[in-house]
């Protein structure tokens, strides 16, 4: 019954996609001796409306579309290579710096995987349906909250790692029942 | 292809609105747009156009063909 339900998938998917960022940023900066901050420095606004969805269409969707019917792969494969390009398109973003061309390329295979976790089968086709908004929703936010609230980025992750889990919960709960 | 997949209607809608609320508050002049801003905000539109207009025709394309008819 919760397999196909589109409001859950979506909730499950956002916070999986914004906690993973989170947890992946602070990984690579804390080892990396970099600051996500002052990696993005134009406007906030412009990463929630403009970066983060155009990216994901392209590099979660369109690029794994393509190899998938070139090489007649599964989704993951050609999510895999997608994030991979993902991050070799921002090694001049992030001023040529190989640490945040890497947390970029383990970023964009983690949005792939949220995307092939979360998305709905109907009739045996897989739909991107919601999982391509959750992670459009989740790169955007947090690309808008390492601009204007760095300090507290941390925690932001912490909270949708909490509701992540509570749902994983109560829908094992439900199954038991 | 790997696996049959279908149109993200929901994503490229939330895609469409969400550039649509940006172009909205850059010339609104909500926030102090820089030149560049404008700039990546087109290359963005633009490789957003073609790649959703390529894939629905990947799809399409393929849909037939499983049906059994010509691609086009």
């Amino acid at each position: 019954m919760r397999k196909n339900n589109y409001g859950l998938l979506l909730v499950r998917g956002f916070t999986a996609s914004l906690a993973g960022l989170v947890f992946i940023s602070y990984m690579f900066s804390s080892s990396g001796g970099f600051s996500m901050a002052s990696t993005l420095n134009s406007n906030a606004f412009f990463y929630l409306f403009a970066v983060g969805p155009s990216e994901e269409i392209i590099f979660r969707y369109f690029v794994p579309l393509v190899i998938m019917v070139f090489a007649d792969v599964s989704y993951m494969v050609g999510g895999v290579i997608g994030g991979v390009m993902f991050g070799l398109a921002h090694y001049w973003a992030y001023g040529g710096s190989i640490a945040s061309m890497m947390m970029a390329m383990v970023a964009g295979i983690w949005q792939a995987i949220v995307v092939w976790q979360y998305s709905m089968r109907k009739e045996g086709k897989f739909t991107f349906m919601p999982g391509l908004v959750a992670v459009m929703l989740g790169h955007g936010l947090y690309d808008y909250f390492v601009t204007t609230i760095p300090g507290i980025l941390l925690y932001i992750g912490a909270a949708c790692a909490l509701v992540f889990v509570l749902t994983f919960v109560i829908i094992h709960v439900e199954e038991e029942e | 292809m790997g696996e049959e997949v279908s149109f993200p209607y929901d994503a490229i809608l939330f895609l469409a609105i969400s550039m649509i609320i940006f172009l909205y508050t850059m010339l609104g002049d909500y926030f102090a747009a820089q030149t560049a801003d404008l700039f990546v905000y087109l290359i963005y539109g633009m490789m957003d156009v073609v790649s959703v207009a390529f894939a629905a025709f990947l799809t399409t394309m393929y849909d037939r063909e499983e049906k059994g008819g010509e691609p086009f």
